[in-house]
Formats: C-alpha cells, structure tokens, sequence
C-alpha cells in the first residue's frame, strides 16, 4: 500500500547533540545525545506514529521537523528538497505546509489573545488576501469551536476546547504535514476521544498527512498506518501497524506492548518484565544502547551498534538479533 | 462482610472559595475490605482525590469536610482528636501522592527521609531506622540500596522516586494502602515495575489498597472492586469484572467504550459528548444529565438515588432505577 505512495518527507541520519554541563565538578561540556542518526519516511497521506518514553528524543525530532530546532547533523527532504541547510527566508515558503500541534493547551496559547487572534495570526503573518475574519469562523467551524468563542480568551476554554484551538490554528494555512506532539496526553479520556476522531475527520477532509508523536501505544495504534519506536535517541523498529502488533521484533517493543495495562480484567496479564531506567543520553554505552535492559543480548551487542535493516516488507528492525 | 477495614458514609467535602460553594465530594458511600483493591475512578475534578485526602483529613483550608463518618476499624476518623489522627497517618493509613517529583523534600536524603517516619511511628533509634529504610528500599527494587540511602531526591529518576515514596508508605506495614495516581507521571516500562511491585505487596502483607486513577488499563489490571466518580457524586459501584462486562450508568459506559482499545480494531472512538460542567453551573436533576444519551424528562428534575441492586452493585441512575421498580 504505502510503497506506491510518495515520499513526503525523507529523514536522513538526524542528529540533534546538545552541548551541556558535564557531571564532573569542572563543569566540562560534554554531548547530550537527544537523537542521534535518526532515518525514516513520511509517506503522503499517512498517519506515522513516533512511540517512545520519555526522554527519549521523540518531540525533538518534531520540533526539528518544523526548525524550531537546528539540527546538528543529518539531512530532511522534504518533496525532495534539503530543508536542514536553510536559512529562516528561504524556509519561509515550507513553514506554512508543515505547522505543529503542541503538547499542552494550557501553556501554547497566548493568554492575552482572544481565540479569533490566536486563530488568525498564521493568516495575517502570511498575509493571506481576503476577510480573515470569515476564515477564522470557518476554521473554528471545522474543529468544532462555537461562533462565538471568537472574542473569548483561553483561560476561558477547558483543556480540551483549548486543544482544538490549537488544531485550528496549525490547520489555517492550509498545511500538508502536521506534527502532532503529543496533542491528547494532557486530557481526560472522555475529551481524548473527541479529539482523536476531530484529527481523524480533519485528516480525511484535509489529506493531512500526521507525524503523530506519542508515548501511548493504544492511541497511536488506533491513529496511525505506521509505528516508529524511538529508544535513546534511535528508532530501533519502524513498521505498519498489523505488523509491529502482531511480530514485534525488537526486544524494547516487545516489553513496550507488554508493559501496557489492558483495559480487560478478563485478560489479566504479568505486565512486562523489563527491569531498570532509560540511561542518560550522556554516557551512552558503547554498543547497542538497549543492552543495559535487553534480557537476550549477544556478546556483539556490547561493542558493535546495529544498524536498521529491512527484515520483511516495510519492516525495519535495529537489533543484532535479526 | 466482617472483616470491613473502612466504612466511608456519607462524605461530604465542600471548597468554599470566592465564587461560591463548590461541592467536591458529595455524598460518597464505600467499604474497603482487608486485603481488598478498590479502584476510584474518573476525569479530573471529580472528586476522587479529594476523597482520598479526606480519609486522612489532609484537607486544607478552603476546603472542610461538612458532613459524613469515616469509620476505621470502628472508629469514627472524623472525630478524633488532632494526636490520634497523627498515629494512624503514615502508621496504619498511608498514601502515595500523585507526583514523585515534588512530593520529596529535596534537601534530606531519601535515607533520612524514609527513617523519619519509622523513627516517629516506631520510636526506633535512628541508626536502626536508617537501616529499615535500607531493606525498604531493596524491597521496592531498587538497586544497590546501601548507595541508594544516601542519595538526594534530584539524583533519582521518576520511577526511583516513585519507589521512594512507595517506601516511605510501606514503612510501618500499613493496613490500608492510598495510592493516588502512582504511576500517572511515569513511563509505560516503569508503570508496570510499579504496577508489579503494588500486586506483590498486596499479596505477601495484605494490604487494602484504595487506587485513584482515570488509567482504566491500570484499573482492570489491579482492582478487585471499581467505584466511578462523576462531578463530586458516586454514580456506581461493584466487581470490576462485572462493570467491564456490564457498566449500568451511562457514563461509566461512556467512558469504557471512549478509550482507544490495545486488543479491538475500532475505526472510530465513542465519545461522551460535552464536557465536565462547572461546579458551579451543576446541571438540576442528575449531574450527568447534559452528556447523558439517555437522557428523560425525570434525569433534568431530580436527583436519582445511589441505590444498591439485588446483586450488590451500586448505581445511581434513573434508567436503573426505573427499571427495577
């Protein structure tokens, strides 16, 4: 299905190094590895999903995505063209065909703007011809805002109303690509619902296509065609959905999918087994950065990094197991 | 049932801030059993951690619970005097609070932490209690508890904390357990070491554990017995198996169908239409009435009783309720 799909977005060995304080009392900088040699496809039209914990370099990829970060290393083709290498002017003509959806409502709106101005801004910075006001309304319609929430301001919309203001404003512009940085995990489960089927509903009217990034694997399998799984700044496996639920190969998505509670109690399960933290990102151990939790490593795990390899079809696995 | 640990009747825990009087918890009605878990559920506002503070009278001004018996082990809770509520605080009843990131005190050691409460309840030497904070610790998982002691909270990692706090609740083998959100801040890999940990300790000391949360994978993977929250009021209660299978009130199904399902392709979520209504603006009648698909002419007048079936289970619900009459 996907393979006859075009690439909309081709990422390329992404790194993002953060320079920090080191540990040591002289305060020497040392790398802080967020993602290190990241590669994967957005296809159009597809809903891929970015599944990891936290730390683990997920929104700094998205926020790369849409250069509110400069990657250290690494190329993104966007419709074939580099957009790493340019400058804010010449990005300018991208900037409205990828816009993110933020993580929490509550902080990623202006609390002095009314909801009409935080809508409309997009428009007006792009210098959109026509009656702005009637699009923001229409805008407002599509996400299912009211009318006259227009001159009302954010501390006066629940976190869901909110969230759906910030859908509408990343969709003003008309975009192609929209990075969805976890846009539900700060609602309650009823309102989580009514947002996932909004986002479902705008892609099909839109052909959106979604980076949908997430730590929860139940709201990702129901959203998305494709399922990347980030540890420690990589993404060690990247399949469809079916595939990654039914075969996952590699070891940390097999403890991922077994770590989650099912809303069953018929199915009372022994949650995952998977013991220890995510290490930091400074002191990476040197081969594969899973060994610190893998229960089936190999002596070669602990001196030689595996590399993503095409293990059937469509899916990519990053483990010397396979 | 005779080995009822905890008898809450009638709660009633009212805010009384400048726009008015907001009714958090009202009228709330459960029994914990010894070696029992019950699941509190529902979205935030509630009423469900309010609950569970008023249990151990944590609420603080302009909160003030108005009315109601906390019974424990026949006791009265809500009578007694400030020195008898402080032995049982911690000692018998503890609780887990919500975020292990600010619930540390960061300038002691975990260590020191830990002993303090064995030090107040037990009346141990400190050196004692330091070393029962150890064995604490190594209960909960962590490694290297000698090292782990003498740590500060900020050299810790979410889950270590969590464990932390879970230590400084298991510190007097308490009777009931109160865990509030535990794993709500953490990893899924690091929910289910805790999740794992919560099971095991229920089964090797017998604690009764009371779980708040709106996790119903976690609610289903633990609990012997659910109560749902909706707007300050229980509006159902019973086996958690049985509420899976067959939820009563029309929001307890709503909220069961609206979670994206791990094991079910769906291609569209249910959804509870509206939202939460302000406490202020509580609709006459049911307070569900408004999202309610159900919805008749008696839901928007009056209030439906919180009545118990023939089987047990609990609801308060006119559809229910015109159907058993």
């Amino acid at each position: 299905m996907s393979t006859e799909k075009q690439v909309l977005l081709n990422v390329e060995d992404l790194k993002m190094h953060f320079q920090v304080k080191g540990d040591d009392a002289f305060g020497k900088k040392t790398a802080l590895k967020a993602v290190d040699g990241v590669n994967f496809k957005i296809y159009e039209g597809e809903a891929l999903g970015l599944v990891g914990e936290s730390g683990c370099g997920k929104t700094t990829v998205g926020k790369m995505i849409v250069k509110l970060l400069q990657p250290t290393g690494g190329n993104m083709l966007y419709r074939g063209e580099n957009i790493v290498g340019l400058n804010r002017r010449q990005f300018k003509k991208y900037r409205q065909d990828i816009q993110i959806i933020f993580q929490d409502p509550f902080s990623s709106l202006d609390p002095r703007q009314s909801i009409g101005k935080i809508i409309g801004e997009p428009l007006r910075a792009k210098k959109v011809k026509g009656n702005i006001p009637e699009m923001v309304k229409q805008l407002m319609e599509d996400v299912g805002l009211r009318q006259d929430s227009y001159t009302r301001y954010p501390h006066e919309f629940s976190g869901g109303q909110r969230q759906r203001v910030g859908v509408a404003r990343a969709l003003a512009l008309n975009p192609t690509l929209v990075i969805c940085d976890e846009p539900v995990s700060a609602l309650d489960v009823s309102i989580q619902a009514q947002i996932l089927n909004l986002m479902q509903d705008l892609q099909e009217k839109y052909q959106l296509t979604y980076l949908f990034i997430s730590h929860d694997m139940s709201v990702v399998k129901h959203m998305c065609e494709r399922i990347a799984i980030m540890y420690l700044g990589r993404i060690v496996e990247i399949a469809e959905t079916k595939a990654l639920f039914d075969s996952p190969l590699h070891p940390y998505t097999r403890a991922l999918l077994e770590a989650i509670p099912v809303p069953n109690p018929e199915l009372k399960k022994d949650l995952g087994t998977l013991k220890g933290d995510v290490p930091s990102p400074i002191n990476l151990p040197p081969g594969c950065r899973f060994i610190t939790r893998c229960s089936q490593c190999l002596d070669r795990c602990e001196t030689e990094e595996p590399q993503l390899k095409e293990v059937s079809p469509g899916h990519f696995v990053e483990c010397h197991l396979y | 049932m005779s080995d009822v640990m905890l008898e809450v009747k009638n709660l009633k825990t009212y805010f009384n801030i400048e726009e008015g009087l907001v009714p958090a918890v009202d009228d709330v009605d459960f029994q914990l059993s010894a070696r029992e878990t019950l699941a509190i559920v529902g979205e935030s506002g509630s009423g469900k951690s309010v609950t569970s503070l008023s249990i151990l009278r944590l609420i603080k001004e302009p909160g003030k619970i108005v009315g109601g018996n906390i019974m424990y082990l026949g006791k009265d809770i809500l009578k007694m005097k400030e020195k008898e509520i402080r032995s049982i605080r911690g000692n018998e009843i503890s609780m887990i609070f919500q975020e292990p990131m600010t619930s540390l005190n960061p300038v002691f050691t975990v260590g020191r932490q830990i002993s303090e409460v064995i030090m107040i309840h037990q009346k141990l030497k400190k050196q004692e209690a330091l070393q029962k904070a150890v064995e604490l610790i190594k209960l909960v998982g962590i490694p290297n508890p000698d090292k782990c002691v003498d740590n500060y909270p900020h050299q810790l990692s979410g889950g270590m904390k969590q464990r932390i706090m879970i230590a400084i609740a298991l510190a007097c083998n308490p009777k009931i357990l109160i865990a509030d959100e535990p794993t709500t801040a953490l990893d899924v890999t690091i929910q289910s070491q805790i999740l794992n940990l919560m099971k095991e300790l229920k089964e090797k000391l017998g604690t009764a554990i009371i779980l708040v949360t709106h996790d119903l994978g976690v609610v289903a993977q633990l609990s012997d017995n659910i109560m749902v929250m909706y707007a300050g009021k229980a509006v159902e209660y019973g086996p958690t198996l049985e509420i899976f299978k067959d939820p009563l009130h029309p929001y307890t199904e709503g909220l069961l169908n609206s979670i994206p399902k791990i094991d079910e392709e769906l291609n569209r979520l249910k959804i509870i239409r509206g939202t939460v209504p302000s406490p202020f603006q509580l609709p006459k009648g049911c307070k569900f009435s408004t999202r309610c698909d159900y919805v008749m002419d008696i839901c928007k007048e009056r209030e439906p009783e919180y009545i118990t079936l023939a089987s047990g289970r609990k609801v308060r619900c006119w559809k229910v309720t015109g159907d058993e009459e």
